[in-house]
């Protein structure tokens, strides 16, 4: 069940309703958790059973780290419980072939069958938020969640269940214990959130793909120039595809009251690859950042243990979003441009260079990142940097429409950034666009329900 | 929910802010103690401020789409005259511009003529715009006029949702239905089969109920095609991509445009049908082989016929609404038939003529001479001259048009 679907909208009338006039009883949280289970059911009922199972054990784990003495042994069987998951579900396929690869490259003749494990939808986003529930309570940073049914709600709040934000317990558990209070001005806000991310996937996301998905399909085919063009593209289709998700999910839950992390924040006009990251999928930055590169020992290291830190960091990123060589080499890439970033950033050279300019290479930078998260395959990812670099070629030009459409929204998030925030947040300004968004999405905008590029992490 | 007479902090109280990445665990506690610094200098979260509306701001945008949704399509009609002549013909790529056919129905109302509503037997297959049964019977009338409001690839199970989300059967001065047989000759025509077929005119098909089981759609379709045809502003929407981007939505036409900005793509001139037949007439050279159809009986049949039901209920609501109905039954060409099968055909037809008296509505029954038949179910428009006088020279018809005064 997507957001943007008719099916969405009568499942979220219901639960919402349901919740208001629940929300003063002790059924509310039960009433969440039961919409939120049924949301994740219909994708796949029998994968429901894992969010169960995952559920149960993380509590189960921490409850016994609260009795017993053996909290370290009770984290490291939540730990692998959750990344054995994963593993199972989502790299059991890469972990075999490339096995085989190994095996035949060995010339050894036997080779083992793909398991073919379908991936459940969403399962990097709740282990990783469970996990974090497990790791706090080690750490001492939450206290113990008595209640099952809110520690389960935690894990499967249907807004954020299948794409995230990742979030915290120390963030919403309390909301959920507080049973919150839905407000009209949290109606109101939900509903913003709402119709801007809607707009971002309908009418961006989704028109974008029109144009990269032909491209990238058959890279073989395509011009150096296309290939360009088409991964600029790209990178804004991901970007408004994930955050207008992301702005979708913020929304549902404020309507419940509930507010979820920032997950976005104009990561293209970031002036630093840190800066970048700080603004991009914020709440995964900040998970790696707290439960990996912290632990490895962080910044305050020698140079060269640092620079081991942050590739380790980021190609465990990429190993999150996908079973493939193409996003560990993704990972990589700005694992290595953060170490070069680093230096670069701290040099007198770079505190001189425009803005502009480092908003310009920050982008270039990230770009190059989004082939190897985009193509196929290392194949392809080869294909499409040589057709690159011979440039010439026919080239299928973007709808002037489109670059139209992006040039808006580029220099609107510009404004937002600029002391014209103040002029443009005003009625005066907002309700027109308000406006405007509905009745483009009416009217032009695309219908089939595509789904995001995030769940098939 | 309780109300707030006070909105909510712009500055999202338990949202995260963004800092950098602490060197360890000791800046993770100084991060913690900046957040205020960092929250106050860093721009408010995105998607809350790119659109901030309180709830009266959202009332307001309420208000606006409400007024626009109703003003934007009447507007369109000032600017986009419907040029409808006395045998205007919904075009056939445009024959599901819902928006179109509500136009044009109006104006048939309102200009008190009689509407002819069927499929491509109405609509005229293998004649011109003035061959067909509509403009040979408006020829016969010295006073009425005959719209002819067929729809190619209506079948009756449309029927329900056009004549009450489409047509504002009210207005209407009369409405004959016609009924073709062609569409219960075999379970797959009578989307009885249990596997997806392609069907015309989804968008008017029963959504929720009755089932039927050769339209598989997802529930989402479902609900959209139901909120799709009962809005006004989305009947509009489709109609500008039928009638202005060929049939595409918008971001596909301007793929295929790229150099174009949208409104060259508007014409602002209503669609006009073709002078000549959709389909040119054949004869076949090789000797006839006559067809057995496996016709779905009503009465045999567990399930009935859906497509003989939904005309039935069409029928029904339009009674219900005091719509004055007359009925054409249809038949099929004689010669492309077995004996059995015209027996089949016949005690099908029998059947729904029993029905019809039953409910007291008047009916004639439309000859099918296999010398004026194009195929099995489409006359050629000397066939439609014959059953134009046919029609006319029914007593029932005649006193049904004397009621209609």
């Amino acid at each position: 069940m997507l957001f943007h679907t008719w099916m969405f909208l009568i499942f979220f009338v219901v639960a919402w309703c349901g919740y208001l006039l629940l929300r003063k009883t002790p059924l509310a949280t039960g009433w969440l958790l039961a919409a939120s289970y049924f949301f994740y059911g219909c994708w796949s009922p029998l994968f429901l059973l894992l969010v169960v199972y995952s559920t149960a054990v993380d509590y189960t784990a921490v409850w016994l780290m609260a009795r017993t003495r053996m909290r370290t042994f009770w984290l490291v069987l939540s730990l692998v419980n959750n990344l054995g998951l994963l593993s199972l579900f989502k790299y059991a396929d890469f972990a075999v072939e490339n096995l085989n690869l190994l095996l035949r490259g060995i010339g050894l003749e036997s080779s083992f069958e793909l398991p073919g494990i379908l991936l459940p939808v969403g399962i990097s986003f709740y282990t990783f938020q469970s996990m974090s529930y497990t790791i706090d309570f080690y750490r001492g940073r939450i206290p113990l969640e008595p209640n099952l049914v809110r520690f389960a709600a935690y894990v499967a709040l249907f807004p954020q269940l299948v794409a995230g934000p990742i979030e915290r317990a120390d963030s919403l558990l309390p909301q959920l214990k507080q049973k919150t209070q839905p407000r009209w001005a949290d109606f109101a806000e939900g509903l913003s959130l709402f119709e801007i991310g809607l707009f971002k996937k309908l009418a961006l996301a989704n028109y974008l793909a029109m144009y990269v998905d032909p491209i990238y399909a058959d890279p073989e085919r395509a011009s150096g120039l296309a290939l360009i063009v088409g991964t600029v593209a790209f990178s804004w289709q991901i970007y408004f595809d994930f955050s207008g998700y992301t702005d979708m999910a913020r929304g549902v839950a404020r309507f419940f009251g509930f507010r979820l992390m920032v997950n976005f924040r104009h990561p293209y006009l970031a002036q630093g690859l840190s800066d970048f990251w700080s603004r991009w999928h914020i709440s995964l930055s900040q998970w790696f950042r707290d439960y990996v590169y912290i632990p490895l020992g962080g910044n305050r290291v020698g140079s060269n243990r640092l620079a081991f830190n942050l590739l380790i960091t980021f190609v465990l990123s990429g190993i999150w979003h996908g079973a493939a060589w193409t996003f560990v080499v993704w990972g990589l890439w700005h694992g290595l441009g953060m170490v070069g970033a680093r230096r670069l950033e701290e040099s007198k050279v770079w505190k001189h260079v425009p803005a502009v300019v480092k908003r310009l290479c920050v982008y270039v930078f990230v770009c190059v990142g989004w082939i190897f998260f985009r193509a196929e395959s290392m194949d392809d990812v080869f294909i499409i940097f040589s057709r690159m670099l011979r440039f010439a070629g026919e080239i299928q030009l973007p709808p002037i429409w489109m670059v139209a459409l992006l040039t808006v929204v580029w220099g609107y998030q510009f404004l937002i950034e600029s002391r014209w925030v103040r002029f443009i947040t005003q009625p005066v300004f907002a309700i027109p666009m308000a406006v405007v968004m509905v009745l483009y999405l009416c009217l032009l905008g695309g219908d089939e329900a595509q789904p995001f590029i995030y769940f098939q992490f | 929910m309780t109300d707030a007479s006070q909105e909510s902090n712009p500055r999202d109280r338990l949202s995260r802010p963004t800092e950098p990445l602490p060197d360890s665990q000791a800046d993770l506690s100084q991060a913690k103690g900046a957040k205020e610094w960092t929250q106050a200098r860093m721009p408010e979260p995105e998607g809350a401020v790119a659109l901030h509306l309180g709830v009266r701001g959202w009332g307001v945008v309420g208000g606006l789409l409400l007024v626009l949704g109703g003003l934007l399509p009447e507007i369109w009609k000032a600017l986009e005259p419907l040029d409808a002549g006395p045998d205007w013909r919904i075009p056939s790529e445009s024959s599901e511009d819902y928006w179109l056919v509500n136009r044009w129905t109006d104006e048939v109302a309102h200009q008190q003529q009689v509407l002819l509503v069927g499929d491509s037997v109405i609509w005229g297959e293998f004649s011109k715009p003035d061959e067909t049964l509509a403009s040979y019977l408006t020829a016969l009338s010295p006073e009425v006029t005959f719209a002819n409001g067929g729809l190619k690839g209506l079948c009756p199970l449309a029927y329900s949702a056009l004549l009450s989300d489409v047509i504002s059967v009210r207005r209407q001065t009369g409405i004959v239905l016609h009924f073709n047989p062609i569409w219960l000759t075999s379970p797959q025509r009578d989307l009885q089969e249990n596997r997806p077929t392609l069907v015309n005119h989804q968008m008017l098909l029963p959504q929720l109920w009755p089932d039927i089981p050769a339209y598989q759609p997802d529930w989402n379709t479902r609900i959209g095609n139901l909120i799709g045809r009962n809005l006004g502003l989305f009947l509009w929407a489709r109609h500008l991509r039928i009638d202005d981007f060929q049939g595409q939505d918008f971001q596909s036409w301007t793929l295929e445009h790229p150099a174009r900005f949208p409104w060259a793509g508007i014409a602002l001139d209503s669609p006009q049908p073709r002078d000549d037949a959709a389909s040119q007439y054949r004869p076949s050279k090789r000797a006839i082989r006559k067809s057995t159809y496996s016709w779905v009986d009503r009465n045999s049949s567990s399930d009935g016929s859906l497509q003989l039901a939904s005309f039935q209920r069409a029928i029904e609501a339009l009674q219900q609404q005091g719509c004055p109905v007359f009925c054409l039954v249809g038949q099929l060409n004689p010669a492309l038939q077995t004996s059995g099968s015209l027996e089949n055909e016949q005690a099908i037809q029998q059947n729904l003529l029993n029905w019809l008296e039953k409910k007291q509505v008047l009916y004639t029954r439309l000859p099918a001479e296999p010398q004026w038949m194009a195929d099995s179910s489409h006359p050629l428009p000397l066939g439609y001259r014959v059953q134009a006088d046919v029609v006319w020279q029914d007593p029932l018809f005649q006193s049904w048009l004397q009621s209609l005064r």
